[in-house]
């Protein structure tokens, strides 16, 4: 599932980008421009870390920013984006952040695998940390094949 | 014993930590309730008690709350449970 949407032109490698906000325009924009999501849904992830700080940075180095299916969620879609110098999100222990997983959740059923898909590959941290020293988008479809 | 999973939308984290505890009362065998919900809806008699990631700890105000500041560490979360339920 994970490999299924995650193709290559919603993949990039960045040596480093300007701040946490900055990751979030970036790592949206390939799923704005398909119409996966609104701009709305990005405005969303932004307003609702500005009120919570960042809930979606799950693990060390990992966030996974998404707002709920009403704000602007069209397609089932991930976007992802690794920065190689990691970018700090606030977060209280997993900074930097080097992968950032964007979600949108738009069909219930669909989610769970699509989320289950995802968190086998989060709990395998050699993977993981081979996306994040991946220099290329080919590399990264290579690891993620098998999620 | 019933454990709700937060987390902001109830769709993501939240989602990958019910699986989690899933798993983990099942390894020791202790019959719980485990479902997941949005921070919107969390109401203190939902649960015995709220597992969250770190970052969202401060944002549940009833109730017991375990944090999580590693969703992916499975070990950290056995012990965390254990620890609850030996209170």
């Amino acid at each position: 599932m994970l490999s299924q949407l995650l193709v290559k032109d919603r993949i990039a490698v960045l040596e480093s980008v300007n701040d946490w906000q900055h990751a979030i325009d970036l790592v949206c924009e390939p799923l704005i421009n398909d119409g996966s999501i609104s701009e709305f849904y990005k405005e969303a992830i932004f307003r609702s870390t500005e009120e919570l700080g960042p809930y979606y940075v799950v693990a060390p180095k990992i966030a996974m920013p998404h707002a709920r299916p009403d704000e602007g969620a069209i397609k089932n879609a991930l976007s992802l984006l690794i920065v190689k110098d990691g970018v700090s999100f606030k977060s209280s222990e997993n900074d930097p952040v080097h992968l950032v997983l964007l979600l949108s959740a738009a069909d219930s059923n669909q989610h769970i695998e699509l989320i289950t898909s995802i968190s086998e590959f989060f709990c395998h941290e050699g993977d993981v940390e081979k996306v994040i020293a991946s220099s290329s988008v080919q590399d990264i479809i290579e690891i993620i094949k098998n999620y | 014993m019933r454990i709700m999973a937060v987390c902001s939308t109830g769709l993501g984290s939240s989602f990958m930590i019910e699986m989690k505890v899933k798993e983990i009362l099942s390894e020791m065998g202790i019959q719980g309730e485990v479902n997941h919900t949005d921070l919107g809806s969390v109401t203190p008699d939902m649960a015995d008690v709220f597992i969250c990631t770190k970052d969202l700890a401060g944002s549940i105000l009833s109730g017991d709350v375990i944090a999580l500041p590693n969703i992916t560490d499975k070990v950290a979360m056995k012990e965390k449970l254990k620890e609850y339920m030996n209170q």
